[in-house]
């Protein structure tokens, strides 16, 4: 532990002068812990070549995502398809591009939001107490019973083709955080009788900026791994809908949709599946990476305290 | 079957292959020379013997060295006290005599008992000698018996582990005779109680019966007390003496309390980092200590038999990490005579008088004892900065928090889906009490009698069920909106008891001082001065702003609640039991550090707490509680030594005093039973079923006892208000 001996215990304390005090805003402090780690960094660099990729793959690429080469099907990796084509004759580097795109949209914007709101429910809930709490838990009883797969496939089918994905997110995110908000709850049961957080009552701190500074953060590991895990899970449960054929939907595409495409073609066409499944174990390892950096940066008790004792 | 047999035969105990044979050597040879006790010096042969005791463990950090040569020797019917702070090692000790250390402890020396040496043993090969021989009683009652069993069932365990073939009704009458021994009422039909039917106080006099079941030779208590509330702690150390007296047994007494040791022991050994760094006969130990942190320690310790003349003195610094010990004397870092000698060589026990038993280890012991150094010379006693407003009488100084018959009922909730009331609980039933500026009250209690409760209605700044609180001349029943009770939050602030919890682990020291500040809308500017001035007005550096809690030690943490508290410039400060989690080293520099704001910053505090010698110490005024009701309110000195109430006057009585000569002569009133239940309906005195007076009064007088609630009154004979028909003469003394 790096308990520090160096402060003196000295009892006569006659110092009034005060004076500015050299210090490093909360932000900056993560971000330095953060940063400090090398495993993060390199998640983040990872991360932000796969955004530059599925942002301007397209770009770089003479074909696009919805323009098939009917010359050249089933093709491998060539200087004119540089990933190589799929049966339908589309580029697999634009389709994985464009695909990784909308992975990683549905990907992170679903688990995000699922887990902010499942945490904010979930705290104020446990926070509030009394009727509240009941009714809460009232509500999350009532939706856990809710066949979501189902409403989820009924809803995105009854949207248009362009704006499947938007309803896809709603869809995840309306049913996904149900579960982790009974979790999270449970979890923030006791830190509400803490000390810190009657002290903060007794501050005249207001109650949702208690649940913003002393519920969340304190919860922060389990929200964290819950929500680089969730990014996998809406990849997987998108690639599932999508096989049923009410996810994505063509000319639109998503590496799900992709993977499914070259799994009937693996014997015959390996690289169908190759390609977007480097991409997928890559979003989600940078994922994880920048997770564990991002847990251990705000855990005061990690490795990350990097040598503030010497 | 033939096999099993043949092991329960070997199994039997391995102190019969003992032949009784002890290492005569100068650690024994002194000890016996060792006579400034009540029994004198030890006779006859030791049971146990202990030499060059080292125990580590390997944790992340490193090689933990938590015992580094203990030696010691106990007799029957003798009590070795071993004192010293959280991680000096003396539980670590303990344990490695009943052989309970986890696995990956590494234990070198030896244990010796009955000529037969244990250290090296397999947990088979102990466990015929543990609860036969050596008996333990844990220091936290409420997790040392099985929730599933019958205290009955626990009982008989223990004896038919080492008996299996007693009888059945010969277990039942040993269970029910030890019962009645260590006091428990009506032993034959308790014994189908359930644990959680008893107190603490009555679950560890369960432990104890459980422990002197089989007659052992060694009963080691650690910290058995320490969780227990004054009045019952006095019970149970007098129902471990009287398990000592039947079984004859040597105990060996752990406690960081030097009072209870006080009391209780007739050698001490003082430990600090892992080694002991003193030993004496109690009187010896109390009345010449030798060793500068044994000083420190006796000198840090408020006196409750005293009226508090001078400051405490502080012990610098922290105690060191286990894993880091500095080199040479470990205490060289915080002791006042150190010099850049001290930290080349670790100094060992030496006699300090050659013709007596008593060593201390100290590189500068022979200066000591030919000065004849008090702890005063030692550590110099610090001036008190003399508050320039107390000039002022007290009535002329405003009131800035008033309490007057405050009620706060708990709903007792039924089990079921609805949940209905089905009674309630009265946690606070009238309490009255004021606090003018500057002033320091303290409001005094067992567990459960409501001080907390009293904090959190005042804190919450609400209208109460009934009575009425006003907080700096605004009555909080009239209090309408949110702005104005906010209004209120910064001249009103709380510290609580345990530093650990209450600072948010996730956030760095700048955002916890920040925090009040933030609340109250002020600038960036300002937040960031007075951080700063917070920051040394608690003694801490600026510099560690960035840093996050668990980077700092328990007082530091303690500090850096304090500096939160004082954010807004509070004009009322409530205190639950702040000093209460840390060491006695660490506690003198605390208290010394309030004292010290109060006079500052003209500070009120409410101070809540159990410890007696604490609040004699700090306090101008006390409120003793009882039961949620004030008993008695007074000047704080009138009420320790003219205690008007009975409840006031057993509290009084129950208080180890550090120091035992005073301690062995006293009369302690033990007070029958345990607190009875806030829920129970009380028509009359809420303290009638276990006043010592009522047995005494007329058959009149104790009905009105039981009929009539008293309220609190004062008369001529003193300024102490009290509740009670029948108060205490102003002659009798409390200590």
């Amino acid at each position: 532990m790096t308990e520090n001996n160096t402060v003196s215990n000295d009892s006569s304390t006659t110092a009034e002068s005060g004076g500015e005090v050299k210090h490093l805003s909360y932000g900056t402090l993560i971000a330095r812990r953060f940063f400090r780690q090398k495993s993060a960094v390199a998640g983040v660099v990872i991360f932000i070549l796969l955004l530059l990729f599925a942002l301007f793959g397209g770009k770089i690429c003479k074909w696009s995502y919805d323009d098939p080469d009917f010359m050249s099907i089933s093709e491998p990796p060539s200087a004119e398809h540089w990933l190589g084509t799929d049966p339908g004759g589309l580029d697999l580097f634009a389709l994985i591009s464009h695909g990784l795109g909308k992975s990683m949209l549905i990907g992170i914007i679903t688990s995000v939001a699922t887990m902010t709101i499942a945490a904010l429910y979930g705290t104020a809930i446990a926070f509030f107490g009394g009727w509240i709490e009941r009714v809460g838990m009232w509500i999350l009883d009532m939706l856990l019973v809710i066949p979501s797969f189902l409403l989820v496939a009924m809803i995105v089918r009854a949207a248009n083709a362009k704006a499947g994905w938007i309803w896809l997110i709603i869809g995840l995110t309306a049913f996904g955080w149900v579960g982790y908000a009974r979790i999270i709850r449970t979890m923030a049961l006791s830190l509400r009788e803490r000390d810190y957080i009657k002290a903060a009552r007794f501050m005249g701190v207001g109650s949702f900026k208690i649940i913003l500074r002393h519920l969340v953060p304190n919860l922060a590991s389990m929200i964290i791994i819950n929500t680089v895990l969730g990014v996998v899970n809406a990849v997987a449960s998108e690639t599932a809908l999508s096989y049923l054929g009410v996810g994505i939907k063509l000319p639109d595409t998503s590496l799900g949709l992709i993977l499914q495409t070259g799994a009937s073609t693996t014997q015959t066409a390996p690289w169908i599946v190759v390609f977007p499944s480097v991409a997928l174990v890559l979003l989600t390892f940078s994922m994880q990476l920048i997770g564990d950096g991002l847990r251990d940066a705000l855990d005061p008790n990690s490795a990350a305290n990097g040598q503030v004792n010497a | 079957m033939m096999n099993a047999h043949k092991k329960n035969k070997q199994m039997d105990s391995i102190l019969t292959e003992g032949n009784g044979e002890i290492i005569h050597d100068d650690i024994l040879a002194n000890e016996l020379r060792e006579a400034h006790g009540p029994k004198g010096a030890p006779q006859g042969d030791p049971i146990m013997q202990v030499r060059d005791l080292h125990v580590s463990f390997a944790t992340e950090a490193g090689v933990c060295r938590a015992v580094r040569g203990v030696n010691f020797d106990l007799w029957r019917g003798r009590t070795l006290g071993i004192v010293g702070e959280s991680g000096s090692g003396k539980s670590v000790t303990a344990l490695s005599l009943i052989g309970l250390l986890d696995d990956n402890a590494k234990v070198e020396g030896s244990i010796r008992m009955n000529g037969v040496e244990l250290i090296g043993r397999s947990d088979e090969e102990m466990s015929t000698i543990r609860g036969e021989n050596i008996a333990m009683v844990f220091q936290d009652p409420l997790s040392a018996l099985t929730p599933m069993f019958t205290i009955g069932d626990q009982i008989a365990e223990s004896l038919l582990t080492h008996h299996p073939d007693m009888p059945k009704d010969k277990v039942h009458d040993r269970c029910v005779e030890l019962l009645g021994l260590v006091g428990i009422p009506q032993p034959e039909e308790r014994l189908k109680s359930f644990p959680h039917e008893f107190s603490g106080g009555m679950r560890q006099r369960v432990m104890i019966a459980i422990a002197i079941a089989n007659e052992p030779d060694v009963i080691i208590a650690d910290e058995p007390t320490t969780a227990l509330d004054v009045t019952i702690q006095a019970q149970i150390l007098e129902v471990l003496a009287k398990a000592q007296k039947e079984t004859g047994a040597a105990v060996v007494l752990i406690t960081h309390d030097l009072g209870v040791v006080a009391g209780a022991a007739d050698d001490i050994l003082v430990m600090y980092a892992g080694r002991p760094v003193e030993r004496a006969s109690i009187d010896d130990l109390f009345e010449k200590p030798s060793m500068p942190y044994t000083m420190g320690l006796l000198g840090a310790v408020p006196k409750p038999h005293v009226a508090a003349n001078q400051r405490l003195v502080p012990i610098q610094g922290n105690p060191p990490s286990l894993v880091d010990i500095p080199s040479g004397c470990p205490f060289s870092p915080r002791c006042p005579l150190a010099t850049p000698e001290c930290s080349l060589e670790e100094p060992n026990l030496e006699p300090v008088d050659d013709s007596q038993g008593h060593l201390a280890s100290c590189r500068r012991l022979k200066e000591i004892v030919d000065k004849d150094l008090k702890y005063t010379d030692v550590f110099p006693i610090p001036d008190a900065v003399r508050p320039q407003w107390a000039e002022m009488p007290r009535d002329q100084r405003p009131v800035t928090l008033d309490v007057e018959h405050l009620v706060k009922h708990f709903p007792l909730k039924g089990g079921g889906m609805f949940r209905r009331t089905v009674g309630k609980v009265a946690a606070v039933d009238d309490v009255t009490f004021s606090i003018r500026q500057g002033e320091t009250l303290a409001l005094v209690g067992e567990s459960g009698s409501g001080k907390s409760t009293t904090l959190m209605e005042i804190m919450n700044l609400m209208k109460p069920e009934a009575g009425r609180i006003t907080v700096l001349g605004h009555d909080l029943a009239e209090i309408k909106n949110r702005a104005e009770r906010k209004e209120l939050r910064k001249d009103l602030q709380i510290i609580f008891q345990d530093p650990m919890s209450s600072l948010d682990p996730r956030m760095p020291i700048y955002d916890v001082l920040a925090e009040p500040l933030r609340a109250q809308h002020w600038n960036k500017d300002d937040i960031n001065h007075r951080v700063g001035e917070l920051m040394e007005l608690v003694g801490l550096n600026p510099d560690y702003v960035d840093r996050f809690p668990s980077q700092f030690s328990g007082g530091q943490r303690q500090r850096i609640s304090i500096a939160r508290a004082l954010a807004t410039d509070p004009k009322v400060l409530l205190l639950d039991e702040p000093i209460a989690s840390l060491d006695v080293s660490i506690q003198a520099g605390v208290i010394n550090l309030l004292e010290d704001l109060q006079a500052k910053l003209k500070i009120s505090y409410l101070f809540v707490a159990h410890d007696l010698a604490v609040i004699r110490h700090i306090s101008d005024r006390v409120a003793v509680m009882y039961l949620g009701q004030v008993v008695e309110l007074g000047e704080t000195q009138e009420v320790f030594t003219h205690p008007r109430h009975p409840y006031t006057k057993a509290l009084l009585s129950a208080i180890p005093v550090p120091d035992p000569k005073i301690e062995r002569t006293r009369s302690r009133i033990i007070l029958s039973g345990d607190m009875p239940s806030p829920a129970e309906n009380f028509a009359g005195c809420r303290f009638a079923s276990r006043c010592p007076i009522k047995p005494t009064l007329s058959e009149e007088q104790r009905k009105m006892c039981e009929s009539k609630r008293p309220v609190l009154t004062g008369d001529e004979l003193n300024d102490t208000q009290f509740a009670c028909h029948f108060p205490l003469d102003v002659d009798e003394a409390a200590f």
